[in-house]
Formats: C-alpha cells, sequence, structure tokens
C-alpha cells in the first residue's frame, strides 16, 4: 500500500514529460513472455557492470512500436537504441531513422555473426543494425503420431493425410499468411524479385502454390480460418499431426511429444521459409547515442545472447555463443539454426509490406473456394498495383496559396465586419461578457481539436513517402473520386464502400432506434415489476468499453471457438463461417454494434416517454384509439423532439464508428464491409503511411456528413414547423 | 411590521424595444408611497416588460426610472429595495421553505440568529410556520404562493412587484389570497405595483389601475373612475364583467342637447357629454354597461334571447336586437323565468352611457 | 407497442404482462450473456476458449486476474498499481476539467442572448463529424511542440477538449429547462451572476452533471489508440493500452485479456449503475419540479 502511495505521489511529481537525465539508456522492444524475461537479465547484468548507466525498456506491441518509431524518433522523442525485425530497415534508413553501425561500432567481422544474419540489414551496402536473432517457421511434429520426419512434401502430405480424420487434422498451420504460405511459393521456384513488385502474384510458382494448398484444402487435411490459438490447441490436443510454426509456438505447446525438422523439400528444391532477421538499432536522434551504441553492442555480443537462446529460446545470430555447450547441444536452436541456409530473407525496402495484403486476398479466395489458383493470384495482382499506384505528381502550389490568403483575408473581413456590427448595435459588452464564460473552452477545442483538423485538411493536399511530403494540390481527391486505384464499385473503391457506410449507418439506427423504443416502451408499463432490475441488465452493454464488446464479439462470432457456432451447433445447425461472405460478415459487424449502441436510445426514449403526459393517453383513449393508433398519434409525435436530436448524433457517431468495423470484421471478406474511416485507417497506417490519401479520405467523410446534417436538420425543421 | 419604509416609484417616458420590436412606447406613471397600483391589460400589451423594467430585470431602452426618488435605470436589482413575487413563484427547488425565505438576507450576511428570527416572523404572518422545514415540491401550490410572498417580504423592501401571481391558483384559492393581499397591503403599507390580465383583481385590490393596451397607458385612475368613466373604448371594454355593449351610430340632437342616433330608431339623449364641435352626422359609438340597461316589457329596442347566463340571484341575457347583441342584466323573479326565445325591450337611460368618437377616445362629460 | 399506453389505474391483463416480462428477459439475456462469457473466459484458467457455449465457467480460478494485476516495471515496481493510478487520474482530472470548461460554456449558451452564440453552438456540433482518426498525427506534432508528449497532463488536455462539445450541448439542454424566473428571484434577492451560477443553477442541474461527468469519465477511460500513440514509457500507460499489449498481433492471450476487461469494466459499469437514476432525466432535460 505504502508502494502505491510513494508510485502515486512520484506520478504527481514527475507530471511533465519524463526526463531522461544523465545516463538513462532508453531501450524499446517488442519481445513478450521468456524473451522479454531474456532481454530483462541481460539489460540487468549490463547495468550491474556498468553502475553509472540506467537502461529504461519500454514493451510495445509489435505494430503498435513500428508506428510509435516512425512517429516518435523524427522529432526527438524516440528511444536512444530498439529491437525490431529488420524488415523496415530500408524504409527507415531512407528516413534518416537510423545510425549506420559504422557510426557506432566496428565493423563485424565475417565469422562474428551467423553468415545468414548480415545481409538482411544492410541497405546500400551499409549495416544498420547489429543482429541478435533470426525467426523463421519450421517443422513440427507430434512424435506419438509422427515418428519419423518426412524428407519430401509429397511424405509429408501422404502422412497428413493418414492421420486426417473426424476433428482430426494432418497439418495445421495459419494458412491464409503470406508469412507461413511462403516455403510452398519458393520451394516451388518463386522468388523476391531485384525491383518492384517484389511477387509477382500471376507467375507460376505463386499460382502453383496456391493451387498446392487448394488441394490441402480439398483433402481436409487442414483446419479452416486456422490461427495461432487454434494451432496449438490443436496440436496440445493430439489433433494435429504437423504444425508449420516458429520458436515462439515452442512455449504454446503442452505435455506432447515432439520433434522439429526443416521444411520437407519438392522436387523443385526444399520448401523455403521466410527469415526476419531480429536487430538492435540506435536511433538517428538519440539522446545518448554513446551510452546506446555500447549497450546495443553488448546486447548483439555473445555473453548476452547465451541468455537470450538459454532463457529467451532465440536463435542467436551471435556464432561465438553457438560455442557453449548448452546451445550446440540444443536440438530445438540447432534445428532452427540448421535450416537458415533454406531461409529466405525478407526484403527490406518499404515495397516489402506491399506483399501482404494482396497475398492474403489470394490466399483466402482459394481457400474459401471463392477462386480458381489463377483467378486468385490474378486478384491479387491487381490489389497490388492499385495499393502500390506511384504518387502523384507534384503540383505548383501557388494557385492553392493564393486561394488560402484570399480565404483567409475573406474571414478576417467578414470577422471585421461582424464585430464592427457588434459594436454598432451597442451589443459589445454583453457579447464580451459571455465569451468570457465561452472563451476557456472554445480555445481549448479550437487548439485542440480545430487545428488538427484544418491540418488534416492540409495534409490531404499532399503525399506522403517514406518521410517525405510532397505537394500534390487536389490529386488525392482526383483519384479516390474517380476511381483511379479500384473501379468505383470495387468493394475498395469509393463509391461502394460510401454504400456499405450509408447501409452500415442506416442499419444500425434502425435497429437501435427500433429495439430502444421498443424496450423502452416495455419498461414505461406501469406497475412493471423488476423494473430497475431489467434497466440495470438492459444498460450493461452501454458500460463496456467498445473495443472490448468489439474484441468479445468478434471472439463470438469466432468460427471454431465462437460461442455463437456453438449455440447453432448445439441447436443441430452447421457453424457459419461469418467473416467469409459479406452478409455474415456484415451481420455480424451489425450484431455487435446494434448490442452495444440500443442502451443509449433506450435511455433516451424513456426519459422521453416519462414526460409524456398520462392524461394524453387516456384522452386518446376516449376518443377511441386503439394501442396502435396511441402510438402512433400520442407517442411517436410527442417523441419526436427528444428522438431528432439522438438520431441525428447517433447517425453521425455511427458513419465514424472504427472500432467495431476495424476490430470485428476487419474488413473482410477483401474489404467488402469496410467503412469510410476504417478504409482511410488503413490507408494512414498498415499500408504505405500514405498520410495525404487517408486525409483526403477523412475530408470526403467530412463533406458527406456536413451535407447529412444539413440537409436532415432542415427536414427535421420543416417536419417540426409542419406539425405545429 | 411598522417600520417598513415605503417608496414612491417613477416612470418617465419608459420605453423598451427589442431590436425592431417596440413593446413599451413611452409609458408616465407615479406612483405614490403607499399605493397598491395595479397594471392591468390583454396579454403582450407590455404590462410585465414594463414590471421587469421597474425590477431591474430588463433593461430600460429609453426614459427615466425612479424609485425613492432615485433615478435607477442602471442600478440592479438587489440594489433597488424591492421585492418580487413571479407568476411561477420561482421557488429555489432545491432549498427549504425557510432558506427560501431567508435567502435575501443571508446574501447580505445577515447574522444567522436575525434570519431565523426574521423567517419566524414572516412565516407567523402568512401562516407557514409549520412548514419551515419541507421543500417546495412537497408544498400545495396556495402554500408556495405564500412561501413567494414570504421572501419578497423577508428583506422588508419599500416596492413590493407582483407578477400575475394568482394566475396558477385555482379560483377558491385566488379569492383568497387576494383577500390576504389586501390585508398585507394595509399591514405592511408598502408601495406595491401588481401585474394582472384579470379585471376582477384588478378592481378589487387597486388603489389605482393602470390599463395598458399595445405597450401605451390607456388610462390611470382609482378603480370605479375607470369603471364609470372610461377614457376610451379599449379601458371601457377591458374592465368591467360581462364587457360593456357597443352600439355604432351617429351624433344627433333632441334639443336639449346632444343625443346618439343608433339602430332601429334607438335614441338616447346625451345631455351629460361634452360633443364640443363635433358636426351632427359624425360616427359614434355608444357604450353602455349590462348593468344600465333597462329590461321591461316597453322600451325603444326590441329583441329576441339568444343566451341566458343565470348566476342564482341575477342573470345576464344576451339580447339579439336587429343583428347586434345586447347583454342586459335582469335580477329578481325575471332572472328565473327569462327564457331563450323571450322578446324582451330595452332602455337606455339618460346619463348613464357613455359615447366614443370614431378615434375610440371617449367624449368628454360636461361639468354640471 | 401498447407499453407505454396503458392508463394508469387499471390492472394490464395478465397474459400482457407475461409477455412484456418474457420480452424483457429475453433482451436482458441478450444483453448479459456477453458479460458472463468474458468473466467465464477471465476465471477459467488457460488463455484460449472452447466454443461451449454455456456463459458458465467450468472451473474458476483467479490466476488470470493475478496475472494481469501484478505486473512490474524494470525496477520492480508494482506497474499495474500505476497504470490503475494513471487511468483513474486522467480520467478524473479529464472529467473535472471537461466539466469545467462545458458548464461554463453551456451556462452562456443557455442564459445569455449575444452576437455569435449560433456561430459558436454549430462550431461545437461540427467538431462532432471530424473524423477522428486523421486527427492522430496532427494531435501528436501540436502536444510535442506543447512539450506535453509523453505526460499525464497533455493526455487530460485532449480527452476533456474532446469531450467537451458533446457536453456542453447536453448540459446547455438541460440548462434550458430550469426556469429563468429562478435566477431573476436571484438576482432581485442580491445574489451575484457567479453566486446565481454555482448555487442555484448548478445545484439544480446535478443530474445533467452527473450523466455528463459520465460521460467524460468513459471518454478518458476507455481511451487507448491515443494514449497509445503520445505515450512512450509503460508507467505512463493508461489501463487500455496495457490491456491492448494482450492482443497480439498474431496471438491473443484470451484469459488475460479477459481478466482485464473485466477490470477496466467495472469502475464504469459501477458508476452506470450509482448514476443510472440520473442517466434518465439527464439526457433528456426533464423539467424541474418548482
Amino acid at each position: 500500500m505504502t508502494r502505491t502511495a510513494r508510485a502515486g505521489l512520484a506520478a504527481l511529481l514527475a507530471w511533465g514529460p519524463a526526463a531522461h537525465a544523465g545516463q538513462t539508456v532508453v531501450l524499446w522492444h517488442a519481445y513478450r513472455g521468456a524473451e522479454e524475461t531474456a532481454l530483462t537479465q541481460v539489460v540487468d547484468a549490463y547495468e550491474a557492470a556498468h553502475p553509472d548507466v540506467t537502461v529504461e525498456t519500454l514493451g510495445v506491441p509489435y505494430e503498435a512500436l513500428a508506428s510509435k518509431l516512425t512517429t516518435a524518433i523524427p522529432r526527438d522523442n524516440g528511444p536512444d537504441v530498439f529491437v525490431f525485425a529488420h524488415e523496415r530497415v530500408g524504409g527507415w534508413t531512407h528516413a534518416g531513422l537510423l545510425r549506420p553501425v559504422a557510426d557506432w561500432a566496428t565493423a563485424p567481422s565475417a565469422d562474428t555473426f551467423l553468415p545468414a544474419s548480415l545481409p538482411p540489414l544492410t541497405v546500400d551496402g551499409a549495416l544498420m543494425g547489429l543482429p541478435l536473432a533470426s525467426k523463421s517457421v519450421i517443422l513440427f511434429r507430434n512424435t506419438d503420431l509422427v515418428p519419423e520426419a518426412p524428407a519430401t512434401v509429397d511424405a509429408l502430405v501422404a502422412s497428413a493425410e493418414a492421420h486426417t480424420g473426424p476433428g482430426r487434422f494432418g497439418l495445421a498451420y495459419e494458412a491464409e499468411s503470406f508469412y507461413f504460405h511462403a516455403p510452398w511459393y519458393f520451394g516451388l521456384g518463386g522468388t523476391l524479385a531485384a525491383e518492384p513488385p517484389l511477387v509477382d502474384f500471376t507467375s507460376a510458382p505463386f499460382v502453383d502454390s496456391l493451387a498446392f494448398v487448394d488441394g490441402l484444402q480439398e483433402a481436409h487435411v487442414m483446419p479452416d480460418e486456422a490461427t495461432g490459438a487454434l494451432v496449438a490447441q490443436l496440436f496440445n490436443e493430439g489433433r494435429a499431426a504437423f504444425v508449420v510454426s516458429g520458436p515462439w509456438f515452442l512455449g504454446e505447446i503442452g505435455d506432447v511429444p515432439y520433434a522439429l525438422s526443416p521444411l520437407p523439400a519438392f522436387p523443385s528444391g526444399p520448401a523455403r521459409p521466410f527469415m526476419t532477421e531480429e536487430a538492435v538499432f540506435v536511433s538517428a536522434t538519440a539522446a545518448h547515442p554513446d551510452a546506446g551504441a555500447a549497450l546495443a553492442s553488448w546486447l548483439a555480443g555473445p555473453e548476452a545472447a547465451v541468455v537470450r537462446a538459454t532463457v529467451g529460446r532465440q536463435v542467436v545470430a551471435s556464432a561465438a555463443a553457438w560455442d557453449d555447450p548448452a546451445l550446440a547441444s540444443d536440438p530445438v536452436l540447432s534445428a532452427f539454426r540448421d535450416q537458415l541456409p533454406d531461409t529466405v530473407p525478407m526484403d527490406n525496402r518499404p515495397q516489402m509490406r506491399d506483399v501482404w495484403e494482396p497475398a492474403q486476398l489470394a490466399l483466402k479466395k482459394v481457400l474459401r473456394g471463392d477462386a480458381s489458383a489463377a483467378e486468385a493470384g490474378a486478384a491479387a495482382a491487381r490489389r497490388l498495383s492499385a495499393i502500390t499506384a506511384p504518387t502523384p505528381a507534384p503540383a505548383n502550389p501557388t494557385p492553392y496559396l493564393g486561394l488560402l490568403a484570399t480565404a483567409v483575408l475573406g474571414g478576417l473581413a467578414v470577422l471585421w465586419r461582424w464585430v464592427a456590427g457588434v459594436r454598432a448595435q451597442g451589443a459589445l459588452g454583453d457579447t464580451l461578457r459571455a465569451w468570457t464564460w465561452i472563451a476557456p473552452a472554445m480555445a481549448a477545442v479550437l487548439v485542440l481539436v480545430f487545428v488538427p483538423f484544418a491540418t488534416g485538411i492540409g495534409i490531404s493536399l499532399f503525399a506522403h513517402d517514406e518521410g517525405t511530403w510532397t505537394f500534390v494540390g487536389l490529386a488525392n481527391f482526383r483519384a479516390i473520386v474517380t476511381g483511379q486505384y479500384f473501379p468505383l464499385l470495387h468493394p475498395l473503391g469509393f463509391v461502394y464502400t460510401l454504400l456499405v457506410t450509408v447501409l452500415w449507418t442506416a442499419a444500425n439506427v434502425v435497429l437501435h432506434l427500433a429495439l430502444g423504443l421498443f424496450l423502452a416502451l416495455l419498461l414505461n408499463r406501469k406497475g412493471l415489476a423488476l423494473r430497475p432490475v431489467y434497466r440495470v441488465l438492459l444498460i450493461l452493454p452501454w458500460a463496456v468499453p467498445n473495443y472490448i464488446t468489439a474484441l468479445i464479439w468478434k471472439g463470438l462470432f469466432h468460427k471454431q471457438f465462437g460461442a455463437i457456432n456453438g449455440l447453432l451447433e448445439a441447436l443441430g445447425l452447421q457453424g457459419v463461417s461469418w467473416f467469409s461472405s459479406f452478409p455474415t460478415a456484415f451481420a455480424a459487424n451489425l450484431c455487435t454494434n446494434v448490442w452495444l449502441g440500443f442502451p443509449f436510445m433506450m435511455v433516451v426514449c424513456l426519459g422521453a416517454l416519462q414526460a409524456i403526459p398520462s392524461e394524453l393517453y387516456e384522452a386518446a383513449e376516449v376518443d377511441g384509439a386503439g394501442a396502435w393508433d396511441r402510438f402512433r398519434h400520442v407517442t411517436l409525435p410527442l417523441l419526436q423532439p427528444a428522438l431528432v436530436p439522438a438520431v441525428l448524433l447517433g447517425t453521425v457517431w455511427t458513419f465514424n464508428q472504427f472500432n467495431i468495423v476495424y476490430l470485428v470484421s476487419g474488413g473482410e471478406p477483401d474489404g467488402a464491409t469496410e467503412i469510410l474511416i476504417s478504409e482511410a485507417y488503413r490507408w494512414a497506417f498498415t499500408r504505405q503511411e500514405r498520410f495525404g490519401y487517408a486525409a483526403a479520405y477523412a475530408v470526403l467523410i467530412f463533406v458527406v456528413l456536413l451535407g447529412w446534417s444539413a440537409v436532415s436538420t432542415r427536414l427535421a425543421r420543416r417536419a417540426e414547423e409542419a406539425a405545429r | 411590521m411598522a417600520d417598513t419604509g415605503s417608496a414612491s416609484v417613477q416612470l418617465d417616458g419608459v420605453h423598451k424595444r427589442y431590436g425592431d420590436v417596440h413593446v413599451v412606447k413611452g409609458i408616465d406613471l407615479d406612483i405614490a408611497p403607499g399605493e397598491f397600483v395595479v397594471l392591468v391589460g390583454p396579454s403582450g400589451c407590455g404590462k410585465s416588460t414594463t414590471l421587469r423594467m421597474i425590477a431591474g430585470l430588463e433593461d430600460i431602452s429609453e426614459g427615466e426610472l425612479r424609485i425613492g426618488g432615485r433615478r435607477v435605470n442602471e442600478t440592479p436589482p438587489k440594489d433597488r429595495d424591492i421585492g418580487m413575487v413571479f407568476q411561477s413563484y420561482a421557488l429555489y427547488p432545491h432549498m427549504t421553505v425557510a432558506d427560501n425565505i431567508g435567502f435575501a438576507l443571508k446574501l447580505r450576511r445577515t447574522p444567522p440568529a436575525d434570519i431565523e428570527a426574521r423567517v419566524r416572523e414572516v412565516a407567523a404572518i402568512l401562516g407557514l410556520g409549520d412548514l419551515l422545514q419541507r421543500r417546495p415540491g412537497q408544498l400545495s401550490g396556495g402554500q408556495r404562493q405564500r412561501v413567494a410572498m414570504g421572501r419578497a417580504i423577508a428583506r422588508r423592501p419599500s416596492v413590493f412587484l407582483f407578477d400575475e401571481p394568482l394566475s396558477n391558483l385555482d379560483a377558491a384559492l385566488r379569492v383568497q389570497m387576494r383577500a390576504e393581499l389586501a390585508a398585507l397591503h394595509r399591514d405592511l403599507g408598502t408601495t406595491m405595483v401588481y401585474v394582472t390580465h384579470d379585471q376582477v383583481e384588478a378592481m378589487t385590490l387597486a388603489t389605482r389601475i393602470a390599463v395598458l393596451h399595445q405597450g401605451v397607458l390607456q388610462q390611470v385612475g382609482p378603480p370605479m373612475t375607470l369603471f364609470q368613466r372610461p377614457a376610451n373604448r379599449f379601458v371601457a371594454g377591458f374592465i368591467g364583467s360581462p364587457s360593456m355593449n357597443f352600439v355604432d351610430g351617429v351624433l344627433a340632437s333632441d334639443g336639449t342637447g346632444p343625443a346618439f342616433s343608433g339602430p332601429s330608431g334607438l335614441v338616447v339623449s346625451m345631455t351629460h357629454v361634452d360633443a364640443g364641435a363635433m358636426p351632427a352626422g359624425a360616427k359614434l359609438t355608444l357604450g353602455v354597461r349590462p348593468h344600465d340597461l333597462v329590461v321591461g316589457d316597453a322600451g325603444p329596442l326590441r329583441g329576441v334571447v339568444r343566451t341566458v347566463e343565470r348566476m342564482g340571484w341575477e342573470a345576464f341575457v344576451h339580447v339579439d336586437v336587429a343583428g347586434t347583441t345586447l347583454v342586459a342584466r335582469v335580477e329578481g323573479p325575471l332572472a328565473a323565468r327569462v327564457d331563450l326565445g323571450d322578446s324582451l325591450a330595452l332602455a337606455v337611460p339618460d346619463g348613464v352611457a357613455s359615447l366614443f368618437g370614431a378615434d375610440g377616445v371617449a367624449l368628454g362629460r360636461r361639468r354640471s | 407497442m401498447s407499453g407505454a399506453s396503458e392508463p394508469v389505474g387499471r390492472r394490464a391483463s395478465l397474459l400482457a404482462t407475461v409477455g412484456t416480462h418474457a420480452l424483457l428477459v429475453l433482451a436482458s439475456i441478450a444483453a448479459l450473456y456477453p458479460v458472463l462469457w468474458v468473466l467465464k473466459i477471465a476465471l477459467q484458467p488457460g488463455q484460449s476458449f472452447d466454443n461451449d457455449p454455456s456463459p458458465f465457467p467450468s472451473s474458476v480460478s483467479l490466476e488470470h486476474f493475478v496475472e494481469v494485476t501484478s505486473t512490474t516495471t524494470a525496477s520492480g515496481g508494482w506497474l499495474f498499481g500505476r497504470q490503475l493510478f494513471n487511468s483513474l487520474a486522467v480520467s478524473g482530472l479529464t472529467t473535472a476539467v471537461g466539466l469545467l470548461l462545458a458548464t461554463s460554456a453551456a451556462y452562456a449558451f443557455s442564459r445569455f442572448r449575444f452576437a455569435g452564440r449560433e456561430a459558436g453552438l454549430t462550431a461545437f456540433l461540427l467538431t462532432q463529424i471530424f473524423p477522428g482518426i486523421v486527427m492522430l498525427i496532427p494531435l501528436y506534432i501540436l502536444l510535442d511542440l506543447m512539450g506535453l508528449l509523453n505526460a499525464l497532463a497533455g493526455l487530460v488536455l485532449v480527452y476533456s477538449t474532446t469531450s467537451v462539445p458533446f457536453a456542453t450541448w447536453m448540459l446547455k439542454g438541460y440548462f434550458d429547462t430550469i426556469p429563468k424566473e429562478l435566477e431573476e428571484a436571484a438576482r432581485i434577492d442580491g445574489a451575484s451572476s457567479f453566486y446565481i451560477f454555482s448555487r442555484i443553477v448548478l445545484p439544480l442541474a446535478r443530474p445533467a452533471l452527473a450523466v455528463t461527468a459520465l460521460f467524460s469519465f468513459m471518454t478518458a477511460w476507455n481511451e487507448f489508440i491515443l494514449a497509445a500513440t503520445l505515450m512512450n514509457d509503460a508507467s505512463s500507460f493508461t489501463l487500455p493500452v496495457a490491456l491492448q499489449r494482450y492482443v497480439g498481433e498474431y496471438q491473443t492471450d484470451w484469459g488475460s485479456f479477459a481478466a482485464g476487461a473485466v477490470i477496466v469494466s467495472v469502475p464504469v459499469m459501477a458508476l452506470f449503475y450509482a448514476l443510472q437514476r440520473h442517466l434518465v432525466g439527464g439526457l433528456t432535460a426533464g423539467a424541474v419540479k418548482g
């Protein structure tokens, strides 16, 4: 308790930004579990050896770490040292976020690290970070089921088919992810091209690899829609003979006898998985570059590597560490190390990241049986060319600046005339007095809401590419509304997404209102017993934070583990693959959002219902109105004044309901359930950081909503006047 | 209670404009200390606005307001030494009755013991003794009304302002509260300015009535003066219940003096009226109160009874005389007997009727 | 649909009563089920879940709660405690600051007639249609310029500001229903503007204030995208950001996540429960009796 109190006090005292005084080195990483434990041990040892240095570590989820680094380092808010996979090294080097190793360490000799570990970290001939460990997938097998490792893919498939039966699968891995699929692609002769596009999705190796998994799927060797959790569960329950996974899988294996072996070979060559090299980097804007460099060198060195290997179960890159008997005799780590020569390092250029989305699209299409291998490959190629469309040509900013200047001057003129008008009316004193009450709120809103939004509008006129901004005028808007990248009615086209968004908004608001009003009417019945109990239970969904709601429902809709399919199966029905078709995925999103949103409408309706005098109902009844007439001619018209603002607000909120769409369906299938705001987010944060393009989307969202609110408020006002 | 001061209130050409809307158009009114002046008029006539300007709740657009001889146009309400009772009572719902009554004293940093004594005193006057710890929400309409008055009294202001204080009460309570208000005025002797649209309240309470119409003061005077000698057609129609009968006609002469010549050969001698230089044949309106009409079997006007309002001893009959409806009061056996369809004769006695010119202004009375 | 129209003083038919309860029970189950399901995962040992539709755990253990609440900092400090404190402090201060700004603005919008009133109200309403996500990067840069990056004060500032427009509209709606005569009476009684605002208007607006406070609190308590972007240090994280840790790109620790979700949701549920009486009136501007 005293510790909490002290922590609280410290927090109050440290109210400002944390200062990195003296020799405090800040280290960011994305490690968890055993790897984090190992890192902590290594860091502790370093601190013990260097009493003048304090290391402050921060663990952030992998994707979040990448975006934090990209935003923080250029503004001097980043760490001194960070650990990350090599896949972003190319982009970060060009954006100037990294300090080349030559600036802070002696060049490693050829035998300091495993030979495979340095090329991935090299950009234009310069080494950008020191390698820590390699990650690649490997073949796990249940030795109770399969004592001997298969040497060829044919043997693997034969063995897998032999171990397939009801509820049992020969081979389990995350087949929808290109990362896990890559061994087949490279094994069948695929390569990463020297120039973008890095993967030719219409090439024979890629199409063949799709056909290969299609065959596995046809034979029911693999579970549908496998996730990491499902793979682990199947393996631990003895229901999966083979698993393709990486070192992280070791920590998830229960008491199942298992062994590792290199991935088997096709006739054309071994199945070669992707390899990522985790490395330690020194930030270009490190506050303590020297202390950081010393720490980085220590982390990559043999002494630390032994700890990382033994405690963190990492396939460490330090060559000297493998002389340690504990490592040399470790069958698991050795298996991974021995496979390294047959791996393909991911390309470290940003174009690598463009590959995942199209490849996954093709895989899902094939695995769902929506398309043939060739068709799926072609679809992937189209998607790739759309998301990698070149940035628009720079535009001449002069006319825009002129326009801006005119707008600013015009705005000032209007303001001046307005002030003069107020003064002429002699109302300046009253106006100033009123504004002093509003000023704090208005100032805060202006600075922290309007200024960022105006900046966002400004950004929409630029194109962002690897840290450089190019002024492109209205090119982003032109590209969106003319369907330059996607045909307008394609699932990622603007018009299609807009229609989905409108459908999404309308369906939600109608259901919120219908359900909310219906329940409010039930709750409002005179003399209803247990009313408080019902009311508390029905408000409950509102009280759950909406991102938690989203993740809960995503779980409920899970094909294998979801309680909803469980319920369907308990009723003797077939489980539904919720996220593989538009109607079901949309329904899942809708269900989630209706669940979390109806209590608000219910409460609004309850409040409004309670304000209707009961004499009116009595009068209507005396006039001969039946229950429906009373609802239609008394309840509804009197609820309208309270409902109109609630519905307006609800519409706007639903239109921009990012969390639900992003977290529940994630746009599946193939981006078909994406709404405008989640689409904008994807362009900004999951594709090539096309902030300008995303901002243009946001501006369009704003324009659509503005138009809608203007029209609807006018309609509402007219209806109100007509009712008078 | 006798130590309560009492101040005069004077309005000098007071105007109120809201933007382009001219609500009060130059009111001149002198209220002497201790007077009970009722501002009366139909809704929207500017009476409430005038009261609110006196209270300081509305700015005065033009003109001057003096309370106790001191110009108070710019004085905030709290420094005008006034107490006000609102139509909705405006009791603070989150305070007890005692706190409501003592609120103003508390704001003036009166010692708590004094406040308590004062609250008890006021509560005793108004019969609120048992209710001091209640909240307004727990009181009946009449009780709330009393608390509202108590709150105004507690500070011993030198002017009381009432904004339609009785209009939310039922008829019986209204009569009772009217009597209590009159008694309160008698006891306190404080200047009271009272706004109502109900001419009965005006007649029963006021020492002087000021009739407003469309932002203009129509007439100011003791109730009976307004009743008997209305300055114009508006006042004539507004004061008195049922309303005065009006008959259109022209100025004639019957030898002895001016006379009114109306429809159906109705001629009424108007010797008590000063027609001045008005030519014969000028358009006029005759005003005669229902109780002044003489009902009998014979008379110059004959008509058919269309409606009968029986009040018990008396009754009001609406008689259709050649298309014009006249209301007359009958009493006694006739009130019980008269029925729809009866034919009645009406006569207008000399010396009781009023005459209004085409502009609605009453013709002056001849001094006798 | 006849619910609200049952006249007073007459008993509804048995059939209608049974039907109402049946529907309400059904709706309550639908509302409750996902919540129970989270509770089940939180209480059941193991990090994955199965498709057993029963909302009750087969075995109960507190291991996930212990795991989630016993995280430590590198120096051995109690990280969870620190993050809980952060969340409480940020949400509490956001509520206080947001309410302070919103009440004063809402009062002026409700009571004064002045030049720019309509424009101001519209501007506040406009903020509700700004797509929030694009403001992430500009906000980051702005807070950096203000030196408030990685500071709880920065979060408080952003959260309270974003909650102000909605809070202002809600409070204005409620203030509009408070009779103006009350304030006039108080002016005559000698109260200053500020005194009227603080002693007459605010006490009467308590239901609306409570509900607005609840919403502001929720804004801050539940937010994680901004917090994850603006905070650079595990000991300055708020609970939702800490919770995000359990939902990985490739793997989700469902047990820990569910336990964390329960911990994060309970305070908000408690507040809802405490304020539910006000919720109905506060949201729809009930009339003040006086």
